[in-house]
């Protein structure tokens, strides 16, 4: 059970995330939903061990993460960045193999049971085929599943995923996050999703929490309970009607806004009339 | 099965290019100590005493130390550059950076402006050098300290190198002021012999510090293997993989300047080396830091063996100081390798 309680942090004094609280079960995935500059990405990097948090804590199984050892820490929380920096020449094995970094000695030699992690979770995101071939090589959803790859070779406990779905196409998005709600019940799971797409998140996340600007939490709870057009619209300040998805029954969220109508830019006008 | 046919493959091209550099290696250091002596090899097998004896003290006294300080200055040189190149993930970092090149120089000037006696079995330059380059790196790297906003670490990049640019362009000031105030007319042309470059000072005690300095440099750089291999996809998530950087940097950097100092000091400024080998064996190992350092090492050692081969038979019996030679064949050599990538 990852446990996030209170947690307040940022860069400067002036805290981006304020007073966060969240549990998420092994199995279960959590979505965190909020407009730019909110503190998503400032969350995650809190529980991977890359922000020291200002106030609050973030234990797991009741072992507190800011305790831990970071190798120690790598080897029951792994991330799946946002962006990549560098490593676009390696071979798609050598990448997944980094994943195993917290398990190998200084040397860093694998040995035959690290090579057979690495190709269990190779299969687990079907990217086998893949292997020999230069991380930069690859289209954004092949290198998302390759990523994740690389964060089930740390045989993790929770995995977390900053923005898993930009820069993909709405096939690959739903692959990735499948994959995602698929290994958080195959390997029991604690999964931390952190979204853009109100809808996506909707429909693969067990609980949700929507983050206002400044880093307050807005709603949190199930996804009816934080999908709510008061909620969406009071955060987004866009017109926003929600309607129930016609396969799932999920609330999904539909824009009201009016693109054609003169208003300035960034200026939501007020919402058009019901549509019936 | 394809994917383990694949791996023997790859294993097999692995073993040949160890063999390849390795063989490289064994061949320049025979030939450097063979030829280009004044009397042949021949004659320390000749009937006649005085010429066995002669060629007894090129073959067997002058010779190995020489030899032996070209491979481990050249190796100290190279490995430090790889591991420069690694923390500053900048194909351009070599041994000098930390403003070792002129806090060594500035303390070679000193002990030859003031005629310091020797210590023991050590050169007074030798000496200062070592202490001038190991002060000048650890100044650059306190006033690197603390710079760090959004990344990890214990100092940022950027800042660190300029820092380095900022207080080598300074010592150099002070030296070219040392020498400018000295009453020594011959003062300057030492210092000229010096900052070229040479081995002709080798000595098997400076040899003994090299060996030392090298080794604590190399069984550093092998255990940080799996670190630096996992920071070459960035800080951030290097550390998310559990890497912890600063540590990893500190060290890094602390070896590197040991290194590099010991080379200087027996040396003085040898270029090119430390920013030359590690290039050239990454075209044959690729980017993998268990390979890079030792590899590195031997490409350095091999080049500079070579090198101080080429300086002593240029032009007999003139010597030229290697660090021209290692310029003159670095340069051309460098370029083509940017060029290249």
């Amino acid at each position: 059970m990852l446990k996030i309680e209170a947690l307040t942090a940022g860069y400067s004094s002036v805290p981006v995330l304020h007073d966060f609280s969240l549990e998420v079960a092994p199995g279960e995935v959590a979505a965190i939903i909020g407009p730019n500059g909110c503190g998503k990405s400032t969350l995650l990097r809190c529980v991977t061990g890359l922000l020291k948090p200002q106030a609050g804590s973030i234990t797991l199984e009741g072992q507190n993460i800011w305790q831990m050892e970071p190798r120690q820490r790598a080897q029951c929380v792994a991330l799946l960045p946002q962006s990549f920096e560098g490593g676009h020449d390696l071979p798609v094995e050598t990448m997944v193999m980094l994943g195993r970094t917290p398990y190998l000695p200084p040397y860093g030699a694998p040995t035959r049971q690290d090579q057979g992690i690495v190709d269990n979770a190779l299969k687990a995101v079907n990217a086998e085929t893949m292997r020999t071939r230069r991380v930069g090589e690859l289209s954004g959803g092949e290198r998302q599943r390759v990523m994740l790859a690389r964060a089930l070779a740390q045989q993790p406990r929770v995995l977390l995923l900053d923005e898993p779905t930009s820069h993909l196409d709405i096939r690959y998005q739903h692959e990735i996050l499948s994959l995602a709600w698929q290994l958080a019940q195959a390997e029991q799971l604690a999964v931390v999703l952190v979204l853009h797409q109100i809808n996506l998140a909707a429909a693969v996340a067990d609980k949700l929490v929507l983050l206002a600007e400044g880093g307050f939490i807005r709603a949190t709870g199930s996804v009816e309970q934080v999908i709510t057009e008061e909620n969406l619209e009071m955060v987004y300040g866009v017109p926003l009607r929600v309607v129930p998805h016609p396969r799932t029954g999920r609330p999904q969220a539909q824009s009201l806004w009016d693109f054609k109508a003169e208003v300035g830019p960034g200026q939501p006008r007020d919402p058009m009339p019901p549509l019936l | 099965m394809a994917v383990t046919s694949d791996k023997q493959t790859q294993r097999f091209g692995v073993s040949l290019r160890w063999l390849l550099l390795l063989g490289l290696f064994v061949v320049v250091v025979l030939l450097a100590a063979t030829l280009g002596a004044p009397v042949p090899l021949s004659d320390l097998w000749a009937s006649d005493t005085d010429r066995v004896a002669v060629a007894r003290q090129i073959f067997l006294q002058l010779r190995p130390p020489r030899l032996l300080a070209g491979m481990l200055v050249g190796a100290s040189l190279a490995t430090s550059g790889a591991a420069l190149q690694a923390v500053f993930r900048n194909p351009l970092a070599e041994p000098y950076l930390l403003g070792i090149s002129a806090g060594g120089a500035l303390g070679a000037t000193a002990a030859l402006a003031w005629h310091l006696p020797s210590f023991g079995v050590f050169e007074s330059s030798s000496l200062l050098a070592f202490a001038g380059s190991l002060a000048a790196a650890f100044l650059v790297y306190r006033l690197g300290q603390g710079r760090v906003l959004h990344g990890f670490g214990s100092f940022d990049r950027a800042t660190l190198l300029l820092i380095g640019v900022a207080l080598s362009a300074f010592l150099s000031a002070l030296m070219s002021l040392l020498v400018t105030l000295s009453p020594d007319a011959g003062l300057a042309q030492k210092i000229m012999f010096w900052l070229l470059g040479g081995l002709t000072l080798a000595r098997m005690s400076n040899n003994g510090i090299l060996a030392l300095a090298l080794g604590v440099g190399m069984a550093t750089m092998l255990a940080s293997a799996r670190d630096l291999n996992a920071t070459q996809v960035g800080d951030e998530e290097a550390a998310s993989l559990g890497v912890s950087i600063g540590t990893l940097h500190r060290r890094l950097l602390l070896v590197s300047a040991l290194m590099s100092s010991a080379a200087v000091a027996t040396a003085g400024l040898i270029g090119f080396v430390g920013l030359l080998a590690p290039h050239l064996v990454r075209l044959l190992f690729g980017n993998d830091a268990r390979a890079l350092g030792p590899a590195a090492a031997i490409g350095g050692a091999t080049l500079l063996v070579g090198c101080d081969a080429l300086a002593r038979s240029v032009a007999p019996p003139l010597e030229l100081p290697v660090g021209i030679i290692t310029a003159l064949l670095g340069v051309p050599l460098f370029l083509f390798l940017a060029k290249r990538a």
